[in-house]
């Protein structure tokens, strides 16, 4: 999943010379927390926050409260790269470019919706969290055993285990009995932590 | 995953009675964006922003002194700009769905009370760290990300392939599709050599949408 399957575009600007107030005016509207700075070729020059804003005087031209050192990602840059560079840095957003020109922008909350998606958070099914042990092939058996019972993955991830010797695993599954479910993850040695819905 | 095993327990708090700019001052000692608010009994009551904080402060804009602003500032307490009864969790609730409460309420952070009891703090920010482990985004590898169709045992199908070849899957992570019938899968494969992995998704049929080592 890449940057510019999820990114807005285009993205809102404002130009350097606009007032802190215009800025903060242009945000409200929007339901935006930032805002790329643009010159008068459409090239990208700064960035303001928010927060940027509500710290300096409402006539204070952008330029003058703005970021200069923007970092910016391209649209092909991967979203957890992209989440990993907001965290690392604990920015909230980045500009995307194309050649050198700026095309869209992508934020927290864009991640937070495919954060949702990844854990299968809006659909239907019997959700597992498992303890499974770190070996070779496990996720294959696993998969195996919910597709021979006939159910239907709507959605795996993998997280940290306990220790270096165990994964996290949480599984939603459409189209199959719980019990069964349950009985079949434990004979394959996984330690059930979670069992919900269904 | 559940809420009790990622938020931040014994959160900075503050009390209902004090000046925002003794808020404003613990926020940045603490470097935390908000804080829950608890009254005489330790019960939470409200819950402060920093940004409910600065959209009260008057600009430095106002023909108020530095000298006026900063009493005006001190003479208003908490109380009159939290946000009272604010939505809580308990601490065994999903971590998604305590994902979905805040972008749903668009709110950046859940207190999570226990027995009337406020036992922890979950940000964005928390749940932002878990995304990125879901995703392996720390970890090297080759990463492929396949468009599947939407059928039963496809997963199976994906992961004994990798299996087969020696691969080891450090994290699989899946997302809608363009439409109801695909999925995206974004799998970070080590161990196994990436032309043979692509090939072996292809034999299945399926579409490798970007192949890339990290």
């Amino acid at each position: 999943m890449l940057v510019i399957e999820r990114m807005s575009r285009p993205p809102i600007t404002i130009v350097g010379e606009a007032t802190v107030e215009e800025a903060l005016s242009i945000l409200a509207e929007k339901k935006q927390r930032h805002l790329p700075v643009v010159d008068a070729d459409e090239n990208l020059v700064g960035i303001v926050s928010e927060k940027d804003l509500l710290r300096a005087k409402g006539d204070d031209a952008i330029e003058k409260v703005m970021t200069q050192d923007v970092i910016t990602v391209t649209e092909y840059t991967a979203l957890e790269d992209a989440a990993r560079i907001m965290a690392d840095h604990k920015i909230s957003s980045l500009p995307v470019m194309r050649d050198g020109r700026l095309v869209g922008i992508i934020t927290e909350t864009d991640l937070f919706k495919i954060f949702l998606e990844l854990l299968g958070a809006r659909e239907e099914g019997v959700r597992l969290t498992m303890l499974v042990p770190e070996e070779k092939g496990i996720l294959a058996s696993l998969t195996r055993e919910i597709a021979q019972m006939g159910g239907n993955i709507v959605a795996l991830s993998t997280f940290r285990g306990e220790d270096p010797t165990n994964r996290m695993v949480t599984v939603k599954v459409a189209d199959a009995p719980t019990d069964k479910l349950v009985a079949i993850m434990e004979a394959l040695g996984m330690e059930i932590v979670d069992v919900r819905g269904g | 995953m559940l809420v009790r095993e990622r938020m931040s327990t014994q959160p900075v708090t503050i009390a209902a009675d004090v000046p925002i700019t003794e808020a404003l001052r613990v926020m940045r000692q603490s470097q935390v964006r908000r804080l829950p608010v608890l009254d005489k009994d330790d019960r939470l009551i409200g819950i402060v922003s920093e940004k409910d904080l600065l959209y009260a402060s008057p600009s430095p804009a106002t023909s108020l002194s530095i000298y006026e602003m900063h009493y005006m500032l001190s003479k208003l307490n908490v109380t009159e700009l939290m946000t009272p009864d604010p939505i809580t969790i308990p601490p065994d609730i999903l971590l998604e769905e305590a994902a979905i409460i805040m972008a749903d309420n668009k709110i950046g952070g859940l207190p999570v009370v226990e027995n009337d009891r406020l036992v922890g703090i979950i940000t964005e920010t928390d749940i932002f760290k878990v995304f990125l482990e879901l995703l392996g985004a720390r970890e090297k590898g080759l990463r492929l990300t396949l468009r599947i169709p939407e059928r039963m045992g496809e997963m199976a199908r994906i992961t004994t392939a990798i299996a087969q070849l020696g691969g080891n899957i450090l994290a699989l992570g899946t997302f809608l599709g363009d439409d109801p019938t695909t999925a995206i899968v974004t799998v970070k494969v080590v161990d196994a050599p990436a032309d043979q992995l692509q090939a072996a998704m292809q034999a299945l049929g399926l579409e490798v949408v970007d192949s890339r080592e990290t």
